[in-house]
């Protein structure tokens, strides 16, 4: 050992004598982000290097990811591997994935499950579901200018579903829910594109915000299967699905009679008749 | 049977407070290289609970900071406290 490194064992070993360098040596080593621990730190560094604003996240919501990257930086494992390392490790604890860390820098990853009905190739994707919303007299080749009329008809019919006990009968109106973006779950009712578009942010890094985002998630993952249950019942019961058919021009003609009359409608006279389903 | 303190004795009973017991510091004195290199390598899953134990103990520590900033005040009607009697 030269005489440097023998200076700098002795310094080492003489904190060790010291409840408060011992402790200021032991925060170097594990936790080194402490010492920049703040906004302005944060806001200050480089756009084009994601692994120190990762680690601030990590170190806030995902320490035991922390710990490992602080580690493997100091083990000077390349930058590939401590990204991937990093990434790998927060998408343990995040429903919806990361796909690269540099999407840290935008907040909470959320992923919009909506339908865009307008969307040309909807019925591309989604042939089926294309035809049930064509029951609703929304076809590819209209403007979808009744979309609100179809929209409102969807609602008269979750609620005229939702009160019975039928589970086959809930997951339809499960199926209406995601196909009219009626569920109040934003993840249900917007798509990726309605998100970006809208301008809303992603939910800043906190334990909170992610249990959030993860019990969003969740319960639109629920609606959908639900959803999706719904639409394979249609498929293979066409009575259900007449039923539905006969429904939505029950209710038609209620709105069209309401209109007339330019009366408010009293929800309570619509009489829809649901077969019996388990 | 106590019936006054002083700040020097106040500052002497929590100057006898034992510090605290972290893995971290363990692991140091236990892995600490004689030669020259001031933090041990271990493997990472090593020290993540040494880790996230440190970061709590950090947060517990800012947390109490905070409290006693705001601590409101308490009058002390039967201790005579006396560098500030009037």
């Amino acid at each position: 050992m030269n005489d440097l490194a023998a200076v700098q064992a002795f310094l080492s070993a003489a904190m060790q004598t010291d409840a408060r360098l011992s402790l200021a040596q032991v925060v170097a080593w594990l936790d080194p982000v402490y010492l920049v621990n703040d906004g302005d730190a944060l806001s200050s560094m480089d756009d084009e290097n994601d692994v120190p604003y990762a680690l601030h996240v990590c170190r806030q919501c995902f320490p035991a990811v922390y710990g490992g990257a602080v580690q493997l930086l100091r083990q000077g494992s390349d930058e590939v591997a401590v990204r991937r390392y990093m990434c790998d490790g927060m998408n343990q604890g995040l429903l919806t994935k990361l796909d690269d860390l540099e999407q840290v820098r935008y907040g909470v990853p959320v992923e919009g499950m909506g339908l865009c009905l307008e969307d040309g190739e909807f019925c591309d994707i989604y042939p089926d579901l294309a035809a049930i919303v064509a029951d609703f007299g929304l076809y590819a080749e209209t403007d979808y200018t009744d979309y609100q009329t179809a929209r409102h008809i969807a609602s008269l019919l979750v609620e005229s579903l939702s009160g019975l006990s039928s589970a086959t009968l809930n997951h339809l109106a499960q199926l209406l829910t995601w196909l009219f973006a009626l569920s109040g779950n934003t993840l249900v009712d917007m798509t990726m594109e309605d998100i970006w578009e809208s301008g809303m942010e992603m939910p800043d890094w906190s334990p909170e915000n992610i249990a959030f985002v993860n019990a969003m998630t969740r319960e639109a993952q629920h609606i959908i299967d639900e959803a999706t249950m719904g639409e394979k019942a249609l498929h293979d019961d066409p009575a259900l699905h007449t039923a539905l058919r006969k429904n939505i021009q029950r209710v038609r003609r209620m709105l069209s009679r309401t209109k007339r009359s330019k009366s408010n409608h009293d929800r309570s006279v619509i009489h829809l008749d649901w077969p019996e389903r388990p | 049977m106590f019936t006054a303190f002083d700040v020097p004795t106040l500052l002497d009973c929590l100057g006898r407070i034992p510090p605290v017991e972290l893995q971290g510091l363990e692991l140091l004195r236990q892995f600490q290289p004689q030669t020259g290199v001031y933090f041990p390598q271990l493997p990472a899953e090593a020290v993540c609970d040494a880790t996230i134990e440190l970061i709590d103990y950090t947060q517990s520590c800012q947390q109490t900071v905070r409290k006693l900033q705001a601590l409101p005040p308490t009058p002390l009607l039967v201790y005579p406290v006396l560098e500030f009697c009037l």
